[in-house]
């Protein structure tokens, strides 16, 4: 398990590295002058803070050293200053990251318990249970975060009073109405994921019910729900484990929409207008962390799918 | 021919027909104020009028055809790409192939969404941009699908003994892996289709899409919403216009994996 680990972790360093070039890449791929690109065209109008920012990034030397020091800066979260905001791109990001993060995780969580249930439903009661979870794994894609969204806005003002939207309140300042005005963001952003969540399921599922294992649990007498517990559904994990894992990059890119729509400060809304703003430090600082989220998302699903595999755990 | 692929491939039917036909079915033009703001839907104006007095109508049938028009050359821009990079990788192997896997693996770290705002914003909306991100940040999904099955064809009896018999590597390739592992990809373009349709409109709802007064659905989506209380309508025609398309292309992509695949029918 730990060479495992290690082997995975060894793995990181190739990939971060690959996404902070490809970030790299695109601030210099930015048209004009690098220097006033991130200082913002008023503050370059002075020339000892344009000489400070030629000096920190190197802009005077060859690209690999800008790259060096460019790297070494975002190693320990230095991305400089926002342009619009007059604050460090590194505490702003701090400050909106937790709530992107309870809304992904939330979002996540709704997800696997309607795609688990209704995929396993589906699975292994078929009939109308069948046709119902085909239907919702197609139709829970085919419905746009940003649609739905709407509609929940559009009718739950009007039928559901007592779930707020259109407010922002800290989870620390008043939990309770915090998970309130998450309901609608999180179906939002956890519909479409408990679709795809469902659909691997409820094949996983099926093919699990006619392996061996399974016949003989129900052959010497074991309850239903004891054979779905824990001879299908213990199997079945192991391939949603890494579907979940890989839907980290569509989940993050759907907090943009949904936090923008439900006006809640998270990472996604500020890299919205950060790139509507042409806030270059702020945006590049996003997006490397958003990358980075999502590579160590998948880690983490590859450490569970080893852990729930006794194939893999052993070997 | 199993239900899902039926329904699918009727739903599509209608959409092309529709955006094909959008000027002769719609009585209206879709870019010009002819009614009152706001009016709901009659006879005359079947989804009602937007904000300025336009034809929802119209606009919706037209809309898809700002839709279609992005969302096709996309995707085969997309496969394109996909096939240059996944059809080496797989027939190949070895070194190329742990390269190029790894080197997608990187773009894979960055939601399309993201992806698609950061370039669209740096370009400038236009439809020809749309077509150019929107086909570029597919290829990588594109390139993985392709590779898979040509891992194994390659191995398969018929490819040896084409070899033995003297074909050339092109036409190893282009005449007998390529077609065998074809199946997985037909799948993969139709459920990419759904996606990036959805990514379309996800783009035009944040005002980057193809730039006004081109109908789209996500920008209608998203100007009619603050009048959504008084008029649901415009709201909810484009946004079923979205669902109906992307719904018809995954059904599409579902149906084809179920008959392709056999391992999927039950």
């Amino acid at each position: 398990m730990i060479q495992i680990i290690t082997r995975r972790l060894l793995m990181l360093i190739p990939i971060l590295l690959g996404v902070s070039i490809l970030t790299f890449g695109a601030m210099h791929a930015i048209p004009g002058d690098l220097a006033v690109i991130l200082l913002g065209v008023e503050r370059a109008q002075d020339p000892v803070a344009l000489e400070n920012i030629r000096a920190k990034y190197g802009l005077d030397e060859p690209v690999p050293v800008q790259y060096a020091k460019w790297l070494g800066n975002a190693v320990r979260l230095d991305f400089g200053d926002s342009l619009r905001l007059n604050v460090p791109v590194r505490d702003e990001i701090m400050r909106r990251l937790p709530i992107t993060i309870q809304l992904a995780m939330m979002s996540v969580v709704y997800g696997l318990v309607v795609g688990g249930v209704i995929g396993t439903m589906a699975a292994i009661r078929g009939g109308w249970w069948g046709a119902f979870g085909r239907l919702y794994n197609i139709f829970g894609i085919a419905v746009p975060s940003f649609f739905l969204a709407t509609l929940l806005i559009l009718f739950g003002t009007r039928y559901v009073g007592f779930i707020p939207t259109l407010e922002y309140v800290r989870f620390t300042e008043d939990p309770v109405r915090n998970m309130m005005l998450m309901i609608y963001p999180t179906l939002s952003l956890g519909t479409g994921l408990s679709a795809v969540i469902g659909e691997n399921v409820r094949s996983a599922v099926t093919e699990t019910m006619s392996l061996d294992h399974v016949r003989v649990a129900r052959s010497k007498g074991l309850a239903e729900r004891s054979v779905v517990l824990r001879h299908i559904l213990k199997n079945a994990m192991i391939p949603i484990t890494t579907v979940t894992g890989l839907q980290a990059a569509f989940l993050l890119g759907g907090t943009i929409i949904v936090e923008t729509i439900f006006a809640i400060p998270g990472l996604g809304r500020l890299a919205l207008s950060a790139i509507n703003l042409r806030d270059y430090p702020l945006m590049m600082g996003i997006v490397l962390i958003i990358a980075v989220m999502v590579v160590l998302a998948s880690l983490i699903a590859d450490l569970l799918y080893a852990l729930f595999d006794p194939r893999i755990r052993v070997s | 021919m199993n239900p899902e692929l039926t329904i699918g491939l009727i739903l599509l039917l209608l959409i092309i027909l529709t955006a094909i036909f959008a000027p002769f079915i719609a009585w209206h033009p879709p870019n010009q104020s002819l009614a009152p703001s706001l009016s709901g839907p009659e006879l005359q104006y079947p989804f009602g009028t937007d904000s300025i007095g336009r034809d929802v109508f119209s606009r919706v049938l037209h809309g898809g055809r700002v839709s279609l028009m992005v969302a096709v050359p996309a995707v085969l821009l997309a496969l394109t790409l996909g096939m240059l990079l996944g059809v080496p990788a797989g027939y190949l192997g070895g070194r190329v192939d742990q390269f190029l896997m790894r080197l997608l693996d990187i773009v894979f770290a960055f939601p399309a969404i993201l992806l698609a705002i950061v370039v669209v914003s740096i370009l400038g909306p236009s439809i020809q941009n749309l077509v150019i991100t929107i086909g570029i940040i597919y290829t990588p999904r594109m390139a993985r699908i392709v590779r898979a099955p040509i891992l194994s064809v390659k191995e398969r009896d018929f490819v040896g003994a084409s070899r033995a018999v003297g074909a050339s590597e092109f036409r190893l390739v282009t005449r007998h892996v390529i077609p065998n592992a074809s199946a997985p990809v037909i799948v993969e373009v139709s459920l990419a289709l759904s996606q990036i349709v959805i990514t379309e409109a996800a783009l035009s709802f944040l005002g980057l899409g193809p730039p006004p007064p081109n109908p789209s659905w996500g920008a209608m989506l998203s100007d009619s919403r603050q009048f959504m209380q008084i008029a649901a309508w415009n709201v909810l025609a484009p946004g079923i216009a979205i669902v109906i398309a992307v719904g018809s292309f995954q059904l599409i992509g579902h149906g084809l994996r179920r008959t392709l695949d056999p391992r999927q029918r039950m």
